[in-house]
């Protein structure tokens, strides 16, 4: 596999694929927070992962449009404190 | 345990007789926190510094810290002779997938009293339920915890 940063758009959309979602979705969050502190740093080497982070947004985009997250509910146990006394106050 | 039983802490069984919480209506801040790969001892996990390495990191729809529980109160049960604490159900919108998507718990802490800081409250199982990008909602039962 080539270099990521030698890769051109469409080699790393390729490579993109074969992650499953739920670590693209981790990919997406980590770019975002890069791309976000080097904008406050004006660090101008943002613009490369900017490029790397459209392209996962829109293979992420692409499968949650196949595969809509569902919402989850789980109920749980209402829990007991016991008091315990002795009626005759022994 | 399966998911949804949980326990109470015994320090908070402790405190709980010494005035440290005040689960009423308009009382101290509770919060609810996702833990994953966690393994609960409600002998020695106290406050939220005990349990806070195996919370979920910021992102992807989770807050560290936990969400505030809204709508908590207290009442008095005559006809069953007990006292109920209850809050409505919490909800994370958008969640996940969380890495693991699975957390094996919730954990429940008080969040303002300074002496001891963040004491926990409960504990409840999870394990099962995977967070996917959708809401996900801890949903209690007729009360959280009861004094009978």
């Amino acid at each position: 596999m080539a270099n990521i940063d030698e890769m051109t758009d469409e080699e790393l959309k390729e490579a993109i694929k074969r992650f499953p979602t739920d670590k693209l979705k981790i990919f997406r969050e980590l770019f975002t927070n890069i791309v976000r502190e080097a904008k406050q740093n004006g660090d101008e080497r943002v613009i490369r992962p900017q490029r790397q982070l459209k392209a996962v947004v829109e293979l992420i985009n692409e499968r949650e449009e196949l595969d809509p997250p569902t919402d989850q509910s789980i109920t749980m146990d209402s829990l007991s404190l016991a008091s315990e006394f002795n009626s005759q106050g022994e | 345990m399966a998911e949804g039983n949980g326990a109470i802490y015994n320090n908070f069984k402790e405190q709980v007789m010494e005035g440290i919480f005040d689960l009423s209506t308009g009382g101290d801040t509770l919060k609810m926190i996702l833990v994953s790969g966690h393994t609960p001892n409600i002998d020695t996990h106290t406050v939220y510094a005990d349990v806070s390495a195996d919370e979920y990191g910021a992102g992807s729809g989770y807050t560290v810290g936990g969400e505030t529980l809204t709508g908590q109160d207290v009442i008095q049960d005559n006809t069953n002779d007990r006292g109920e604490f209850d809050a409505n159900d919490v909800p994370w919108t958008s969640l996940g997938p969380l890495s693991p998507a699975t957390p094996s718990h919730c954990i429940l802490y008080d969040d303002t009293p300074i002496s001891p800081v963040a004491p926990l409250i409960a504990y409840w199982e999870l394990g099962t339920t995977a967070t996917n990008g959708g809401d996900y909602t801890l949903q209690f039962g007729a009360a959280i915890i009861r004094l009978t």
